[in-house]
């Protein structure tokens, strides 16, 4: 008896250390517990507005006009529901004591597979649940959806962490949503007529008002940030903070670009995080094994186990009006593998298309919040009628993706750990009290409604002309046009235009009186907005003469879209102040009148002509891959008659005009079996570019019989 | 009583209960990296004929295509893509076993970032 309780106690002595792993990863903490852990910059605090049992899972959350708080629950992540089986839902949070906190929870819509954001619109709610954009709305009043339509289906719908989400209303009247470059092909239930769009490559838009919808430049992950004159910036896993520079309207006029990326990461800073909590387990052990992967290989290149961003998500545009003015405008992103808030101040300058992400002076050793707590996970952010910023914290033990962590590693981690838990937090002033915002713009007169737009509280502004949009109310132009000539605030005069053009109210007059506003910002759209009025081509003109870098690439865009015989002239003026950035270069190119031997010519004969800075051979080379690709005969004669000219000459811009030409003709679309046969075998002789060369191409040209 | 038959029926039950126990210390993960299954060289990028079905299935649900549908964003920027060693003609994923072409894409893409 003695010995076999001696052999049980070795044997669970055995089995204890041996078991160690079961301390690998620490348990939850309460949500009091969990808001004490929680560290945030001087200046402010940190309060629990809801926690489970009220909210579990959180991943969205939206006010609508009448400050109703509505939360995604996406409890089925990181598999993938059975249909009829999905625990993801809507719920909406009520504070009804006014405390701040929610002490009520209703489920407004259940069975949700797979949803991640939401947007107000009509009475209701768009929702996108891959593969589809759901429009629910309680007809009630009983805070429960009682209609469901599929507005837009044929999105992918295979990884939960790349799919259609991110819903954002555009000042733009455009709906703006991240497709992460997912293939799909959308169908959209009012124009049943319409062949699928596909959406391989792109994010996606739509406007509901008008019937429209399209590709839209991306990819974007989980997290889209719309400042207030609709620049857009994603987030993507390990790049916190990128830019989207060109729409895809204008990077797919032609189709013979010889790259259509226009995406920028705009962080001035290393990918960085000051990361507080412990590494997991798992996550060493797999990143050391990669590392060992990659020296076997030989590769220089290591993976970070911490403190480096993987687990960005969220990039939230903070424009209300609770926190100090300082933050007005900054990004917020959660880095989720970090448990950790990082905050981005967003700096322009008159010489760059793209803003600068830059940490703010007492973030550059720290975040701007952080917790120890592994569990903290901080998916998304939301600004309300309050004016707060809301964290919304996934709180659970693991969020990874399962498939890519090895099996011997995940046997003991539970993915769902957590999925009984949820919390959200609002940011404040430190010596500050709740305030609470009542809003019920429902019943608010339309002309009330167009005051708002220079609320301090942008998601007063933005409710407004969502409203306006969708009530039609064209009784309150002349308040809309009052608005728009005599607002101080740049913010408001942008509303006003867009809901003017969303009441078919605009003309040409007063998109030229928007091409004289005092504000860049509200410029760049009137140079938008008139690219419907031919009459307004000289005022566009006019504006490439001293526009800042990000106006003249809206212009040079724009220009693009009118077929006259002063738009090339314009884009080399363009490539003279701004041809130093490829994404100026980029603009010019993606038009048909920058784009053809004739734009070359004419830099040829500017000032450019042996700048290698405003003409660098890049834009040659992308220049004649242009001309190559479009295969226009033509067009092909008068590019090799410029082969000889002293600018093309200089600095190597031959070799790379040759290159790109050949590069761009071998990949036409158009070519046909025996010529592209011909111009591969030449493509094979341009390591050595000679007179030979230039000889041999242009009989290739003179050749071709279209 | 301490008999030969006792001490061996002590020995058995102990190492039945070791035995238990490295069961248990194994299953908790032992931090080895698996040995890896000798995969058949392919012919070609697109040669599955060496990899099993459940590795097969696995790629195709992380959505993985022979030609990247984003512009600039491929399998051979992706951090989790392995350029293929001496003597072997492609690359290879952290995330599922076979050939991978350098121009592919899967949903699970993540950009090689500087330094990397």
């Amino acid at each position: 008896m003695r010995n076999t309780f001696t052999l049980l106690f070795a044997a669970l002595l055995i089995t204890l250390v041996g078991c160690k792993n079961k301390e690998k990863y620490p348990g939850p903490l309460t949500p009091e517990k969990a808001l004490e852990s929680i560290q945030v910059i001087e200046g402010l605090k940190v309060e629990l507005f809801a926690a489970e049992p009220l909210v579990t899972d959180p991943v969205s959350m939206e006010f609508d006009e009448d400050g109703n708080c509505y939360v995604v629950v996406m409890s089925d992540y990181p598999n993938k529901p059975e249909p009829g089986k999905e625990k993801g839902h809507i719920r909406v949070l009520r504070d009804t004591d006014g405390d701040g906190k929610a002490d009520t929870s209703i489920v407004f819509a259940g069975k949700l597979s797979e949803g991640t954001s939401i947007l107000p619109w009509k009475g209701g709610l768009l929702v996108t649940a891959a593969p589809e954009i759901l429009y629910m709305k309680d007809t009630t009043g009983d805070f429960v959806a009682d209609t469901r339509e599929v507005l837009f289906s044929g999105f992918f719908k295979d990884n939960p962490e790349t799919q259609i989400t991110n819903l954002r209303f555009g000042v733009d009247n455009w709906i703006y949503a991240n497709n992460r470059g997912q293939d799909g092909n959308v169908t959209y239930k009012e124009k049943p007529g319409t062949p699928p769009l596909s959406v391989k490559g792109a994010d996606f838009r739509f406007r509901l008002d008008r019937g429209l919808f399209e590709l839209e430049t991306g990819p974007g992950q989980f997290g889209q940030a719309l400042d207030d004159y609709r620049n857009r910036f994603v987030t993507e896993n390990s790049i916190h903070i990128q830019q989207i520079l060109i729409p895809w309207r204008y990077t797919h006029r032609h189709a013979f670009l010889p790259s259509t990326r226009s995406i920028k990461n705009i962080s001035d800073h290393e990918p960085i995080m000051f990361q507080e909590s412990a590494t997991p387990w798992w996550r060493a052990e797999r990143t050391k094994r990669r590392n060992q992967e990659f020296q076997e290989k030989k590769l220089k290149r290591v993976e970070y186990e911490r403190d480096h961003f993987t687990g960005a998500s969220g990039g939230t545009f903070y424009n209300g009006d609770a926190l100090p003015k300082q933050f007005y405008g900054n990004i917020f992103t959660g880095e989720v593998a970090g448990n950790l808030v990082h905050r981005d101040i967003l700096t322009s300058s008159p010489d760059s298309v793209y803003f600068i992400a830059k940490r703010p002076a007492e973030e550059v050793k720290r975040e701007f919040i952080y917790s120890k707590d592994n569990w903290f996970r901080p998916v998304n952010f939301s600004v309300g009628p309050d004016g707060y910023l809301y964290v919304l914290d996934y709180y659970r033990q693991h969020i990874e993706t399962p498939v890519s962590i090895p099996d011997d590693l995940k046997a003991d981690m539970d993915f769902y750990a957590g999925s009984d838990k949820g919390r959200i937090y609002r940011v404040m002033p430190a010596g500050g009290t709740y305030k609470k915002a009542t809003p019920v713009l429902s019943k608010a007169s339309s002309d009330s409604l167009v005051q708002l737009f220079s609320h301090p509280n942008q998601w007063y502004a933005s409710q407004a002309h969502r409203l306006l949009v969708e009530r039609q109310d064209k009784t309150v132009i002349p308040a809309l046009q009052k608005v728009f000539r005599e607002s101080a605030d740049p913010r408001a005069r942008l509303h006003a235009l867009y809901v003017l053009e969303a009441y078919d109210a605009l003309n040409a007059g007063i998109v030229k009186e928007a091409l004289a506003d005092s504000s860049n910002d509200v410029k760049e759209h009137a140079v938008i907005l008139a690219e419907n009025y031919t009459a307004l081509l000289p005022e566009l003109l006019a504006l490439v003469k001293d526009a800042p870098a990000k106006l003249a690439l809206q212009v040079a865009l724009s220009l693009g879209q009118f077929n006259a015989p002063q738009v090339t002239p314009a884009l080399v003026q363009v490539m003279e102040r701004f041809g130093y950035d490829r994404t100026i270069q980029m603009a010019v190119l993606s038009s048909n009148a920058g784009s053809t031997p004739a734009t070359l010519d004419a830099l040829f004969k500017s000032s450019l002509a042996s700048d290698s800075t405003k003409l660098p051979n890049v834009f040659v080379h992308d220049c004649s891959y242009v001309i190559g690709n479009r295969n226009n005969k033509a067009q092909l004669q008068q590019f090799v008659s410029l082969l000889e000219q002293p600018a093309m000459v200089f600095n190597k811009r031959q070799a790379n005009a040759i290159k790109g030409l050949v590069n761009g003709w071998e990949k036409s679309t158009t070519i046909d079996a025996d010529l592209k046969t011909k111009v591969t075998a030449l493509k094979g002789k341009l390591k050595k570019i000679n007179g030979e060369t230039i000889t041999q191409l242009k009989e290739l040209v003179a050749s071709t019989k279209y | 009583m301490n008999t030969r038959r006792h001490f061996i029926k002590n020995a058995m039950s102990l190492g039945g209960l070791l035995l238990g126990g490295a069961f248990i210390f194994s299953g908790c993960g032992d931090g080895q990296k698996p040995a890896a299954t000798k995969d058949k060289k392919p012919t070609s990028c697109s040669d599955l004929s060496g990899i099993s079905a459940e590795e097969k299935d696995k790629r195709k649900k992380l959505g993985y295509v022979e030609k990247s549908p984003i512009p600039d964003s491929k399998c051979g920027n992706c951090k989790l893509y392995l350029p293929p060693g001496k003597d072997e003609h492609c690359g290879s994923c952290s995330l599922f076993k076979g050939p991978i072409e350098v121009e592919g894409y899967c949903t699970y893409y993540a950009p090689l970032t500087e330094g990397e």
